[in-house]
C-alpha cells in the first residue's frame, strides 16, 4: 500500500507559518508567524441564550476548554449582575486550579522539558515526552499521567463525565460538593503539592544546574523587554480565577490596574494586512510596530509575565520559589522569554497549593452555590487567567439574556506580537540569505515560540495545539520564496 | 470489564467538517448497543488524552476528519496507525500525535491497543463555526459508519 501522508500543514497552508524576510546583504529583515482563520464564532453565538455559552464557548478549542467556560460563566455573572456567594466561587476555583495543574503539567513535561532534558539539538523524533521519559525515568513518566489524570477527576467529580466542562452556570455552579468528593480532593490536592515540588526539583537538577542552559535562558536572542500583564488579588498576588488585571512596564513599575468591565480603556487591538489575528496593545502607549521597550504598547501575558505583574504568590511554597526565581534571574522583572518554563513550574505549585487550600476549606460543603439570576441582563465581562494569558470574554444580551454581541480576547492573541518579535530574535544570526535551514536551527527558532505555549485554537477562533513547523525564508524586496523547511 | 473494541468519535461538533466524526460516533453508539464488547467514545481533545481514551482495548477505530490535496470532500479512507503522519485533532493537543501518545501509554505500562485502524472523512471546511456540516460531508457519515462496522468485524491484519 502506498503510504499516504494527511498532512495537518495542508491545512495551515498559507495560514500556520513562519515567513521569515531577508533583505539582499542576507540579513533578517523581519520575522512573522502567520496563523489560520477561523470565521463566524461571533456570529454563531449571536442570538444564543448568553447562558448557553459557558458550554459553547469551550468547543472553540480542544486545549483549555476549561478556561473558556470560566471565563464564559464569570461574564454570565456579570450580565446578569451578580456576585457569587463565596461557596460558589471557591468551587469554581478549585476546578479551574485542578485545571491548572495539569495543563501546566502537560506543558512542561511534553512541550518545554524536552527542549532542555533531551536537549535542543536532539533530533525531533526523540525530543518529545517519550525522550523525556526515557531520561528521567518511567517513574517519573507514571506520576506525570497520574497527575493529569486527577486534575481530570476533580473536574468529572463536579461535572459529571461530559466532553467538556459543565459546571459553571451563571450565578455559581451547577453541582454542590459532598464530604466524600471533599476528601477525595484533599488526596488529590496532596499528590498535586509533591508533585510539584518534584517538578521544581527537575528545573533544579537539569535546566539550573547546567551553565549552557542557564546561559541559552538569558542570552539576548531570548530576551524581549515589554510591558506584562497579569490577574492579581487584592494583595497583588497573582491570581488565575479572579480579580483585578495588572500590566506593568518593562522597568517593573505599574501601569495600570483595571477591573474586567474596564479592559477596553486600556488595550486595543492592532490589525495588520497580512494576518487574520489582532494584535493587542496597551492603549495608552500606543501601537509602534513590532519593538519592544518602555514606548512600545506590546505586552506579554504568560506565566512569566504574570509572575512579572504581580508583587508575588498567595501561597507559602509558592512565593518561596517566586522569590528564589527572581533572585537567580537577577530581580523583576525577568525579560528572559525561555525563563516562562520554569515560571510555569512556579504556577504549577501555586495551583497545588491553592488546590489543596480550597480543599479543605469547609465552606465548599456550603448550601449556598448557587444564586439564581433576577435582574435584567444587559452587557458583561469575564476575564480569567488562561494557562496561556489573559483571557477576556464580553457579551452584549438584550433584555431577554438573547446574545447580541460577543467579543473575545483570548490567552494568545495577547502574545502574537511578542511571539513574532521572539521569533526574529531568535532566527537573526541563524538565518542568511543563502544558509541552510537545519533541524536544530529551526528547534531554536521554535524554542523561542514554545516558551508561550502557542496555542491558535481559540486565538483565531480553532485548531487546537501545537502547530507544526513551515518556515519559509523570503526576500524582504520582492516577498519571493528563497526557502521552505517544514518538518510534521 | 473493559470492553474488547473502542470506536472513538474525534473532531469538533461545532467547526462544520471537523463534527463529521463525532456524527460518526453518534449514529454507531446507536447501532452498537447491543454489543457490549464494543465501547463509542468521542472526543474533542487529542494528544495525551487519547491514552485514558483507548486505554484497556485490543482494538481501536478511531473516526475523524481530514484534510488531504487532491481528494473530493466525502471520500472516505481508511488507515492504521503505522501510516500516519498527523491530522487536525489527532495531531494537535501539544506535541503529542497519536503513534507517541501509543508508544508513550505502552511504555508506561498502559494497556494500549495492540490494533488502531483510522476512519477519515475527507473534509472541506473545518474553519467556520458551525453546527451544520457542508452537503458532501453530511452524506458522508453513513459510508464512515458501515466501514467502521466493517473494521470492527475484521481480522487483524
Amino acid at each position: 500500500m502506498n503510504k499516504i501522508s494527511i498532512d495537518p500543514i495542508t491545512r495551515l497552508e498559507g495560514h500556520g507559518r513562519i515567513d521569515l524576510f531577508i533583505k539582499d546583504d542576507g540579513e533578517l529583515a523581519d520575522a512573522y508567524l502567520v496563523i489560520p482563520e477561523i470565521r463566524g464564532f461571533e456570529k454563531f453565538a449571536e442570538g444564543r441564550p448568553v447562558e448557553e455559552l459557558p458550554r459553547i464557548t469551550p468547543r472553540i478549542c480542544g486545549v483549555c476548554p476549561e478556561a473558556h467556560h470560566m471565563a464564559a460563566a464569570k461574564a454570565c455573572d456579570a450580565v446578569y449582575g451578580i456576585t457569587l456567594p463565596p461557596t460558589a466561587a471557591k468551587i469554581r476555583e478549585l476546578q479551574y486550579s485542578a485545571f491548572y495543574a495539569g495543563d501546566h503539567t502537560t506543558h512542561f513535561y511534553a512541550l518545554g522539558a524536552p527542549d532542555f532534558v533531551v536537549g535542543p539539538d536532539a533530533p525531533p523524533a526523540e525530543r518529545n515526552l517519550v525522550g523525556v521519559i526515557k531520561a528521567v525515568g518511567v517513574d517519573i513518566g507514571k506520576q506525570v499521567i497520574r497527575m493529569r489524570k486527577e486534575a481530570h477527576e476533580v473536574a468529572m467529580l463536579l461535572g459529571g463525565k461530559p466532553v467538556h466542562p459543565v459546571n459553571a452556570i451563571p450565578g455559581g455552579v451547577a453541582r454542590r460538593v459532598t464530604p466524600e468528593m471533599q476528601k477525595r480532593f484533599v488526596e488529590i490536592g496532596e499528590y498535586a503539592v509533591e508533585f510539584a515540588k518534584f517538578t521544581l526539583k527537575i528545573v533544579d537538577d537539569v535546566v539550573l544546574a547546567n551553565k549552557a542552559y542557564v546561559q541559552m535562558i538569558t542570552s539576548d536572542p531570548y530576551t524581549l523587554r515589554t510591558y506584562y500583564m497579569g490577574l492579581v488579588d487584592a494583595n497583588n498576588h497573582v491570581n488565575f480565577y479572579d480579580g483585578k488585571v495588572r500590566v506593568v512596564g518593562p522597568d517593573g513599575r505599574e501601569h495600570c490596574k483595571y477591573a474586567p468591565a474596564d479592559y477596553r480603556t486600556w488595550v486595543a487591538e492592532h490589525v495588520e494586512p497580512w494576518s487574520y489575528l489582532k494584535f493587542p496593545f496597551l492603549r495608552k502607549i500606543g501601537w509602534k510596530g513590532f519593538v519592544d521597550g518602555p514606548d512600545s504598547g506590546i505586552y506579554q501575558a504568560t506565566p512569566l509575565s504574570r509572575l512579572n505583574a504581580a508583587d508575588g504568590m498567595a501561597t507559602p511554597l509558592a512565593q518561596k520559589e517566586y522569590e528564589r526565581f527572581f533572585r537567580t534571574l537577577g530581580g523583576k522583572p525577568v525579560h528572559h522569554t525561555l525563563a516562562t518554563h520554569w515560571a510555569r513550574c512556579v504556577e504549577l505549585l501555586y495551583a497545588a497549593e491553592h488546590l489543596l487550600e480550597l480543599a479543605r476549606d469547609p465552606e465548599i460543603l456550603g448550601p449556598d452555590y448557587r444564586v439564581l439570576p433576577t435582574k435584567t441582563p444587559t452587557e458583561g465581562v469575564g476575564i480569567v487567567e488562561a494557562p496561556r494569558g489573559t483571557l477576556t470574554h464580553h457579551y452584549w444580551t438584550d433584555e431577554r439574556g438573547i446574545v447580541r454581541k460577543a467579543n473575545l480576547i483570548v490567552g494568545t492573541t495577547n502574545n502574537y506580537a511578542p511571539i513574532s518579535m521572539a521569533i526574529k530574535g531568535a532566527a537573526r544570526g541563524l538565518i542568511r540569505k543563502g544558509s541552510t535551514v537545519d533541524n536544530a536551527t529551526l528547534n531554536k527558532i521554535e524554542m523561542a515560540f514554545r516558551s508561550y505555549d502557542p496555542c491558535f485554537g481559540c486565538a483565531t477562533h480553532s485548531l487546537p495545539g501545537e502547530m507544526p513547523m513551515i518556515v519559509r525564508v523570503r526576500s524582504a524586496e520582492d516577498g519571493s520564496i528563497l526557502d521552505e523547511v517544514r518538518r510534521d | 470489564m473493559s470492553p474488547r473494541q473502542v470506536v472513538l468519535g474525534v473532531g469538533n461538533a461545532i467547526m462544520t467538517d471537523d463534527a463529521v466524526g463525532i456524527a460518526a460516533a453518534g449514529v454507531l453508539a446507536g447501532r452498537l448497543q447491543d454489543r457490549p464488547e464494543v465501547e463509542v467514545r468521542i472526543s474533542e481533545r487529542g494528544g495525551l488524552d487519547l491514552l485514558d481514551l483507548l486505554d484497556g482495548c485490543d482494538h481501536a477505530v478511531i473516526v475523524d476528519a481530514y484534510l488531504v490535496p487532491g481528494e473530493e470532500p466525502g471520500t472516505v479512507l481508511t488507515r492504521c496507525v503505522e501510516d500516519f503522519s498527523g491530522s487536525h485533532h489527532l495531531y494537535a493537543a501539544h506535541g503529542i500525535d497519536l503513534p507517541t501518545a501509543l508508544r508513550l501509554g505502552r511504555e508506561l505500562g498502559g494497556d494500549m491497543p495492540s490494533r488502531v485502524d483510522i476512519v477519515g472523512v475527507v473534509v472541506e471546511d473545518p474553519y467556520t463555526v458551525s453546527e451544520r456540516m457542508t452537503p458532501a460531508v453530511a452524506a458522508a457519515v453513513q459510508p464512515a459508519v458501515a466501514r467502521v462496522l466493517a473494521l470492527l468485524d475484521t481480522p487483524a491484519r
